[in-house]
């Protein structure tokens, strides 16, 4: 059994459903709607997003299904990834952050989670202005509210 | 790029920053989530890196998920504290007293507890055991801090060991209070942060002596907690490195934790209660001990060397069987006396431990309910297997007590340890455990038990079957006279042994079936009485005069009457039919005879035979008590019984079995009567099951063919000459009928005694009631067809009687031959047919039957004795003696007390003038009184019974006449 997915630049995916399943949204669509042949419109992922997701899904189809108890996990590391997530998320930051709005959106915690912990070893060890540089941000402070953060926050830096 | 996402909302601020970059942002739940993962100390970077960040960093929701981090490991494994608030739920949102304890075991021992660890520590610490623990742990820094301040470490720790030890502030209140200070969980989580960042960087290096044993060396209570407390801590992640220095933690409190281990055991094994009890503290507050108690659990004998095997019962039971018979019964069934030992064994073992866990384990460790389970789980649930399983290999009846025993004994231990001192489980959850253990068994010996019921019914009713098959000696009854007594008194006794303790009824049963061999041994009179049974058919066929002589020499050679003899003396005083007065004095005589040659002791000897049995069931509580020899004979006697009855078709005694067998099961099926829930219901059932399949394979098997078999017999019947009066199969039926009342009676006794006790009698849908009621209908089905059949037979047979016996001349007599003024021999020989038989009846099913069945009969016999009437011819001289005829007919039916038929036979009565009038005008004046008929006889039944008279031809036409008349009128 196969569901059609489309993407937002109208470009159709078929899937199995056991792997589309992966998403929460659409296993919940599923069973709201019953078989139904009619493809499924993803507004909001454009085809190259999607095409990595459905990657994703494939590898992990078998995995067993997060039970929502246990989703927030309370050993919150960014280094327990997967050896083939950790390749999957090799990619540029723009598509990685599409990718973790895609999850947050189509609801599959885990890649959703896979792709925070990356962006997390990206931020992690890294000065301030190693990750102004590493996304892009401007700094918006004066160097003063810079100092006063500095130096409130210092109780929580690795002496 | 459209992946801008503004964050103003989230920032609280006005959009007036300008946002210039051309970064991909995310939402700020996603990122929050991403920051989530980040070590504590990359956050600092990232609150510099721009205010949106820092907005995150800042945001207490971050904080809250590293606070929670550390709670929840903690909590997961203490599944059982009262520590149960919400574990998702915000750590701001919540009043401040739901939110999660600081993880440090200790803050949930009890005051009392902990100051009695603190106490002990402190003994220690200057002693042994500090050094020994610590100098373990750390080659040379502990030991120089022991010995640089050992004075200020005794100090602080023997008054309250954690709150005064500086460098430690963190007990649960503070904590709490500096929350609501700072009102934020950054804030808290910075506080908790400063004071444990330090023992917890240290841990970097690992082979380097650690920070916490250093400074908290000197209590080894102070290392536990603070070790604790930094497990927990560890749980959120701290830096960059973590995993690293979170490695070595867990190492050192391996470590640490194995030294207490060992010194718990060295403590146990010395049997020192305080050293155990400071060992303990110290790993409750580590990681729950959960490794202690199971050592302290595993190290007691009880799991592994307990002297105790399940086979002993077994040889208990072998030796209980070579036991010869007689003294086997004087011994009580094999009461599992090594069960007993074991379980008082493992009653004591728990309360020895239970003192010494009150000692060494505070109670919110729970390790005696762990203590008990493992005793249950392990030991009892493999002597109890084992033991069931031998017991079902041996013998089923064995498998069968075995089980209830063993649940008994359970249950008591279950109480001990609920009222133990100074520590107990409670009730409910001892009750659980000991139902979970029990079930499995409890399953297999409910089904067993009803099998074996059901089984066992059937075969005690073949073996009957089978026995009835081989002797087909005459059939015996019950005496017709004490019919009454004899039941009266048998249920009377039936009633006293069901209501006696197991052990006394089966002796009655057992003595019952253990007959053959002490028979011979039976007092003379006993002996006699089989030859007398043989006597008395013959007695009874002998006339009035016959019997009387043969009465009297019975009397006269003192031999105590039997129940037969006294049977054929009451046919044939029956026989005799006239004189009552006779019957009496004979019956007088026979019990001044009888109670003349006995001693006081009349109870105990078989003077009244039909009472021997309910006396011997009476009594025989009493009696087995007594005496041996008491014993003997009332098995001598029940011997009799068995014998006797053997041959009907419907055994009381096979009934008794039965009941008795029942009793047993339910008797053994109540020891569960304490279960509760899903147990307790199957327990119910089975009880009901196990009535419902007495009423079955009795009903079914026994009475239903016993009834068909009667009635068949009634079927078959052609009406023959008889002397004596008694139709075979006619008095087989209702002896039939009394047994089953008998029967019926007995069950009534039975269920009111017993089963009462476990069903609602008033619950008509329960469905042992059900079986009840149509266990009732079942048999009064059977009374009401035989019955139906048995008026056909009877008035088949009266029919016979009366026209093989009436002869010609009987209402004619020859001109000139004396007449004697009393009934002729067809008509008291047609009566006392039909009074022996309604006679049997009197008593033995509910009078609204047998009113059905007299009134059918009347009837009948009305019907049938006016068209014999009719077949006569009769002179008026005959005409008296037709008078005495049916005043004798009408004499039998006032006797029924049927008020309803009394007109007919009245009128019939009236018939007998008929005869003796001797003018012509005034037959036709009686003919034509109607009253005197009673409107039960219409002008030209009279008439037609004035036919009959010898003399109607020369005096028809004269009545005629007026009947002519009568009718144009």
């Amino acid at each position: 059994m196969t569901v059609i997915l489309v993407s937002s630049d109208n470009q159709d995916f078929k899937v199995d459903k056991e792997v589309a399943e992966r998403s929460i949204l659409i296993k919940n669509m599923l069973e709201d709607v019953g078989e139904s042949d009619s493809p499924i419109p993803l507004p909001n992922v454009t085809a190259a997003v999607l095409t990595k997701v459905i990657e994703y899904c494939e590898h992990h189809r078998n995995d067993p299904i997060q039970v929502p108890e246990e989703t927030d996990d309370p050993r919150k590391r960014s280094n327990d990834i997967e050896e083939w997530d950790m390749k999957f998320m090799q990619v540029d930051q723009e598509m990685l952050f599409e990718i973790i709005l895609a999850a947050n959106y189509l609801d599959i915690k885990p890649l959703l989670d896979v792709g925070c912990k990356t962006v997390a070893n990206i931020i992690k060890g890294k000065t301030p202005e190693e990750i102004r540089k590493a996304f892009n941000i401007v700094n918006d402070f004066t160097p003063e509210e810079e100092a006063q953060i500095k130096k409130e926050n210092e109780w929580a830096e690795d002496r | 790029m459209e992946l801008m996402f503004d964050v103003d909302d989230f920032d609280g601020r006005s959009s007036t920053d300008d946002i210039t970059t051309s970064v991909p942002v995310l939402p700020p739940n996603l990122l929050l989530k991403c920051l989530q993962y980040l070590p504590v100390s990359s956050l600092p970077a990232v609150a510099q890196a721009c205010r949106r960040l820092k907005v995150i960093v800042y945001s207490d929701e971050l904080w809250e998920s590293k606070l929670q981090a550390m709670g929840f490991g903690f909590r997961g494994k203490k599944t059982n504290s009262s520590n149960d608030d919400g574990s998702g739920a915000s750590l701001l949102d919540g009043p401040i007293d739901s939110l999660p304890r600081f993880p440090v075991h200790g803050a949930n021992i009890s005051e009392t507890t902990r100051k009695r660890i603190s106490a002990n520590t402190s003994e220690a610490i200057g002693a042994v055991n500090g050094r020994m623990s610590l100098s373990n742990l750390s080659e040379e820094g502990y030991q120089s801090s022991v010995d640089d301040d050992p004075a200020n470490a005794t100090s602080t720790s023997s008054t309250k060991p954690r709150f005064q030890i500086p460098g430690l502030p963190g007990d649960p209140y503070s904590m709490i209070q500096g929350r609501k200070a700072n009102q934020g969980a950054r804030e808290q989580f910075r506080a908790i942060y400063n004071e444990l960042w330090p023992y917890y960087v240290d841990f970097r290096q690992a082979n380097k002596d650690s920070k916490v044993i250093q400074e908290f060396g000197s209590s080894v209570l102070d290392v536990a907690r603070m070790l604790a407390r930094l497990l927990a801590f560890s749980k959120a992640p701290l830096a960059t490195d973590s995993e690293q220095i979170n490695e070595n933690l867990h190492g050192t409190c391996e470590y640490f934790e194995n030294r207490c281990l060992h010194l718990f055991e060295v403590a146990y094994d010395s049997r020192d209660i305080s050293e155990m009890a400071k060992f303990a503290g110290v790993l409750l507050d580590l990681n729950g001990a959960q490794a202690c108690i199971q050592i302290f659990i595993q190290k007691n004998g009880i799991f592994f060397d307990n002297n105790y095997e399940a086979g002993e019962n077994l040889k208990q039971y072998e030796m209980w069987l070579s036991q010869p018979v007689v003294v086997r019964e004087n011994m009580a069934y094999p009461e599992f006396t090594p069960m007993r030992l074991f379980m008082e064994f493992t009653e004591m073992e728990l309360q020895k431990q239970g003192i010494i866990i009150s000692d060494v384990f505070p109670e919110e460790a729970d390790v005696l309910y762990n203590f008990t389970e493992r005793v249950f789980e392990d030991v009892i649930s493999e002597y109890c297997s084992q033991l069931f399983e031998l017991c079902s290999m041996r013998d089923k009846l064995l498998y069968l007590k075995s089980v209830p025993t063993a649940y008994r004994y359970l249950e008591h231990l279950e109480n001990t340890v609920i009222t133990m001192e100074p520590i107990n489980v409670p009730r409910y959850r001892i009750e659980k455990l000991l139902a979970r253990v029990f079930a499995p068994w409890l399953e297999r010996y409910l089904k067993q038990e009803l099998d074996w019921v059901q089984k066992s019914c059937k075969d005690q009713i073949d073996k009957y079957e089978r026995q009835r098959d081989s002797r087909n000696t005459e059939p015996k009854r019950m005496n017709p006279r004490n019919r009454e007594v004899f039941k009266r008194n048998f249920l009377k006794g039936f009633r006293n042994v069901i209501t006696l303790p197991y052990k006394i009824s089966s002796s009655i049963v057992a003595g019952v079936t253990a007959v053959s061999t002490s028979a011979s041994s039976s007092p003379a009179p006993n002996s006699t009485a089989p030859t007398a049974t043989t006597v008395a058919p013959s007695i009874s066929t002998t006339t009035v005069n016959e019997a009387s002589a043969a009465t009297a020499p019975a009397a006269a050679t003192t031999t105590t009457p039997t129940k037969n003899k006294r049977f054929s003396i009451r046919s044939i005083t029956s026989l005799s039919g006239s004189s009552s007065s006779s019957s009496t004095t004979a019956a007088t005589t026979m019990t001044a005879t009888s109670s003349a040659p006995v001693t006081p002791t009349t109870v105990s000897t078989p003077a009244f035979v039909p009472d021997r049995k309910s006396i011997s069931l009476a009594s025989d509580a009493d009696s087995v008590r007594s005496a041996p020899g008491g014993v003997e004979q009332q098995q001598v006697v029940t011997a009799q019984e068995v014998q006797e009855e053997m041959n009907s078709l419907l055994s009381v005694e096979l009934a008794l079995h039965l009941i008795h067998l029942d009793k047993d099961a339910l008797q053994r099926l109540a020891a569960f009567s304490g279960l509760g829930g899903v147990l307790g219901g199957r327990v119910q059932k089975t009880i009901e099951l196990v009535f419902i399949a007495l009423l079955r394979s009795m009903g079914n098997q026994h009475i239903k063919p016993g009834f068909a078999t009667a009635i068949q017999q009634l079927g078959r019947y052609k009406p023959s000459t008889t002397h004596g009066g008694g139709v075979t199969p006619l008095m087989d039926f209702f002896e039939l009928v009394h047994v089953a009342d008998l029967i019926l009676q007995m069950v009534q006794v039975y269920y009111a005694e017993e089963m009462c006790k476990h069903i609602d009698k008033m619950d008509f849908l329960n469905e042992a009631n059900k079986e009840k009621k149509s266990f009732e209908r079942m048999i009064d089905d059977g009374v009401a067809a035989g019955l139906d059949k048995s008026i056909e037979v009877m008035i088949d047979q009266v029919a016979y009687i009366l026209s093989t016996m009436q002869l010609p001349t009987d209402f004619n007599p020859e001109e000139g031959t004396d007449i004697e003024l009393q009934p002729t021999n067809a008509c008291r020989e047609a009566v006392t047919c039909l009074t022996t038989h309604t006679k049997m009846l009197i008593g033995c099913t509910d009078k609204h039957t047998l009113d059905v069945f007299f009134q059918e009969l009347g009837l009948r016999l009305f019907n049938c004795l006016t068209k014999h009437l009719r077949s006569n011819v009769v002179s008026s001289q005959g005409g008296f003696v037709l008078i005495c005829d049916l005043n004798h007919y009408y004499n039998f039916i006032v006797g029924l007390k049927q008020p309803t038929l009394n007109p007919n036979f009245l009128a019939l009565k009236e018939l007998g003038n008929l005869f003796i009038i001797q003018s012509p005008s005034d037959l036709k004046q009686l003919i034509h009184d109607m009253e005197r008929f009673g409107g039960i006889l219409r002008i030209e039944d009279v008439f037609e019974f004035a036919e009959m008279r010898s003399d109607w031809k020369s005096i028809q036409r004269i009545v005629e006449r007026d009947r002519l008349e009568c009718s144009i009128m």
